[in-house]
């Protein structure tokens, strides 16, 4: 966070750790927004576990989609719209694992999740997510030749 | 669960800092042993017809359901999740435990076309054998039955490691699951603060057969990299960095709820949510006022507090 305010990321809200009362002695930190974040600033490449939110802005979908793809990272990317074309097009483009429209909720147990790139590899639920749990084996009979029973 | 050595580490709630269970601290000879009973149990499970595996599922997730409001309690104490995200994360487990319950009857192959007349070619399915199951601190009990469910649904035995931070959810599980009289051996708990130590015994073994973890990338790239000696099988769900593309077509308001909702579930420690809002110049402004009265209204506190939004 520090990092991205020094390279000029705003702090709408939040950003503070806060000390709250006996007995809760535990790591707690305030919900925070920062707005004009850029690509360089480390919040945008790392992986942040705590109540941080960036904002960035676009002026194209083409450079919506290349900017969200730079992360190494393809587990989970979300997009609202009311274009259907859009949808598509951005369900096949973002390098993601599960692509969410209009929707944040996206984990059910008949749906096949998993990562790309350095997200991970295999899935997990739906009839894939068994799969993993399962070698398939091929067979090959031969049968006698049928004049045998002639 | 013992453990050889008879060692024992504590386990704390990270909104007090209180110590609130301690845990068995296995080693190499515990992970052993855990090893041992898992592919003895292997042979007599693997054979057990579908149906009979999926009773046993049922049960369990039965028992999980009847046990809701305790094991929210005990998600809530040891990784410090609001109260709703408890509740959440165990109707979730159940569902996870259900639908493979219900999957493991549908396993089957196919009979593919022939070369020759007097051939006959299909493959099936069979269960891949002793499945090492490594589960992180932030959904203990829903990334335990995601990868416990299919794996006894297809017929594997299984052992658990879960995260030194929070291995109570799974032992609360692992006892459900006597309780559902799955077979001794079948489910194997291993609590440990000795990871190295520990894991390196079952990666070392060529008789397990698949590693399924759920945590960092870097552990995920080691984990394959040293999987690689035996050939396992492998599934790694990583990290997670995940954009949301705020369009000037969209619904603003529906939004701004979606994405708040994802960034702050679990205090922002959910690899799914959404970290990265690329929104449309045109409607930045808009957009920024509308998330910024949300994020504003979420209160911070002990998740055991029904008002909590954030816990630590």
């Amino acid at each position: 966070m520090e990092d991205a305010r020094a390279k000029g990321a705003v702090l709408l809200c939040g950003g503070q750790r806060l000390e709250l009362v006996e007995p809760n002695r535990g790591y707690f930190c305030q919900p925070t927004l920062l707005d004009g974040v850029r690509p360089e600033m480390r919040v945008m490449r790392e992986e942040t576990f705590g109540p941080v939110l960036t904002l960035s802005r676009f002026s194209t979908e083409a450079q919506a989609i290349a900017e969200a793809n730079t992360t190494a990272y393809g587990l989970v990317a979300y997009a609202f719209t009311r274009d259907l074309g859009r949808a598509h097009r951005l369900v096949e483009r973002l390098e993601f694992g599960t692509v969410g429209i209009n929707e944040t909720v996206i984990v059910s147990p008949h749906l096949p999740f998993g990562g790309l790139k350095d997200s991970g590899m295999g899935k997990e639920n739906g009839s894939e997510g068994v799969d993993e749990y399962l070698e398939l084996k091929s067979a090959v009979v031969r049968l006698p030749e049928e004049r045998a029973f002639e | 669960m013992s453990s050889a050595s008879g060692r024992i580490f504590p386990v704390k709630d990270p909104a007090t800092l209180e110590v609130i269970g301690e845990c068995a601290d296995a080693d190499g000879s515990a992970a052993s042993a855990a090893l041992e009973a898992a592919y003895a149990a292997f042979t007599e499970w693997s054979k057990l017809p579908a149906d009979r595996r999926a009773n046993r599922l049922h049960r369990l997730a039965q028992l999980v359901e009847r046990d809701q409001a305790a094991l929210a309690d005990l998600l809530i104490a040891e990784s410090g999740k609001p109260r709703r995200d408890a509740v959440g994360e165990v109707s979730s487990s159940v569902s996870y435990l259900r639908w493979n319950a219900e999957e493991a009857i549908r396993v089957h192959g196919r009979t593919l076309a022939a070369p020759r007349r007097n051939l006959h070619l299909w493959t099936h399915k069979q269960p891949i054998g002793v499945v090492v199951a490594i589960t992180p601190w932030n959904y203990p009990l829903n990334t335990l039955c995601r990868k416990i469910a299919p794996a006894l649904a297809a017929g594997c035995t299984v052992i658990v490691k879960p995260a030194i931070q929070t291995p109570l959810s799974a032992l609360a599980l692992i006892r459900l699951a006597e309780e559902a009289e799955i077979p001794a051996g079948v489910l194997n708990l291993v609590t440990t603060s000795q990871v190295e130590e520990t894991v390196r015994v079952w990666m070392d073994d060529p008789r397990v057969r698949k590693i399924a973890f759920t945590g960092s990338t870097a552990v995920g790239k080691r984990l394959m990299k040293e999987s690689a000696a035996t050939l396992k099988r492998i599934s790694l769900e990583l990290g997670g960095h995940a954009p949301a593309l705020v369009f000037d077509d969209a619904c603003l308001e529906s939004a701004a709820d979606a994405i708040v909702q994802s960034r702050f579930r679990h205090a922002g420690q959910t690899c799914i949510c959404v970290q990265r809002v690329y929104v449309h110049e045109s409607v930045a402004k808009e957009l920024s006022l509308e998330l910024q009265k949300r994020v504003e209204k979420l209160k911070v506190g002990n998740g055991s507090d029904p008002q909590t939004d954030i816990g630590p």
